[in-house]
């Protein structure tokens, strides 16, 4: 086995291909902007997820103050406290 | 881009592609994996403690690079597995990627050829302590540093992977 295994000691240094470096460069940039991209979509995503909830509330509120109204009205109603 | 990782790059590309051609044995894979690489290197330099040298530090991520990649094409391999049972046999022969590389002298190319076949079916740390102390030519104190292991434990990889490469490549000649 160890005769075998040296034979891979042979194995020559190989030269590298020039044209690596730019690529590198190429994808450095190209993931740059994926990177902001990427910010944008969770940025839009993360308004529309507020203004959801924004609307969501907003809807609530105003029909819990308007129930809450008609509630107290009827309640007066039944209990003498208001007369029409 | 300043001149740094310029500077950087001259110094460690050789080691970073021969490292990545031991593991991967073709010229495409490999670039594609020194490419990754140095983007990690660059990327992270700021946060380089000099616990270790760069030298080191370059071999380690270099490692870990090449092992993802050579995992995310297995992983690749299985999801079109289904698809290459409806190939003819004579189109899966052209699929199998084949052992090509250019480091190897011609006169050695067929047994180193059928030694690579045996590694790459050995798990990761096996494989890895075969190509630095018998590709590169490290001692197992710079092998042990690289792999962030004690010498005793290369030692034992080391005999470790001897003797099931030894399994493998016997069952390969039946």
């Amino acid at each position: 086995m160890e005769k075998e295994l040296n034979k891979l000691s042979k194995i020559n240094r190989v030269k590298v291909p020039p044209e690596i470096f730019n690529s590198i460069v190429y994808k450095m940039e190209a993931n740059k902007n994926t990177v902001s991209y990427k910010w944008l979509l969770k940025a839009a995503a993360i308004s529309i997820i507020i203004i959801s909830i924004d609307l969501y509330l907003l809807d609530e509120f105003a029909n819990y103050n308007l129930d809450n109204e008609i509630n107290y009205e009827i309640y007066s109603l039944n209990n003498g406290l208001y007369e029409i | 881009m300043n001149n740094k990782p310029k500077l950087l790059y001259e110094k460690y590309k050789e080691l970073v592609f021969n490292v990545a051609l031991h593991y991967t044995q073709n010229i495409e894979d490999a670039e594609e994996i020194t490419q990754d690489v140095f983007i990690s290197i660059f990327e992270n330099i700021k946060d380089f403690r000099e616990e270790s040298t760069l030298k080191t530090w370059a071999y380690r991520i270099t490692i870990n690079k090449s092992l993802d990649f050579l995992k995310s094409k297995k992983r690749l391999k299985r999801i079109f597995f289904f698809k290459s049972l409806k190939i003819d046999d004579q189109e899966k022969k052209i699929s199998i990627p084949e052992i090509n590389h250019p480091g190897v002298i011609l006169e050695n190319k067929e047994s180193v050829n059928a030694i690579f076949n045996g590694i790459n079916k050995l798990p990761s740390k096996l494989k890895t302590v075969i190509i630095l102390l018998k590709i590169e030519g490290k001692s197992q104190k710079e092998t042990a540093k690289i792999m962030q292991l004690s010498v005793k434990a290369i030692e034992s990889l080391f005999q470790r992977a001897k003797k099931k490469l030894a399994v493998i490549l016997k069952d390969n000649e039946i």
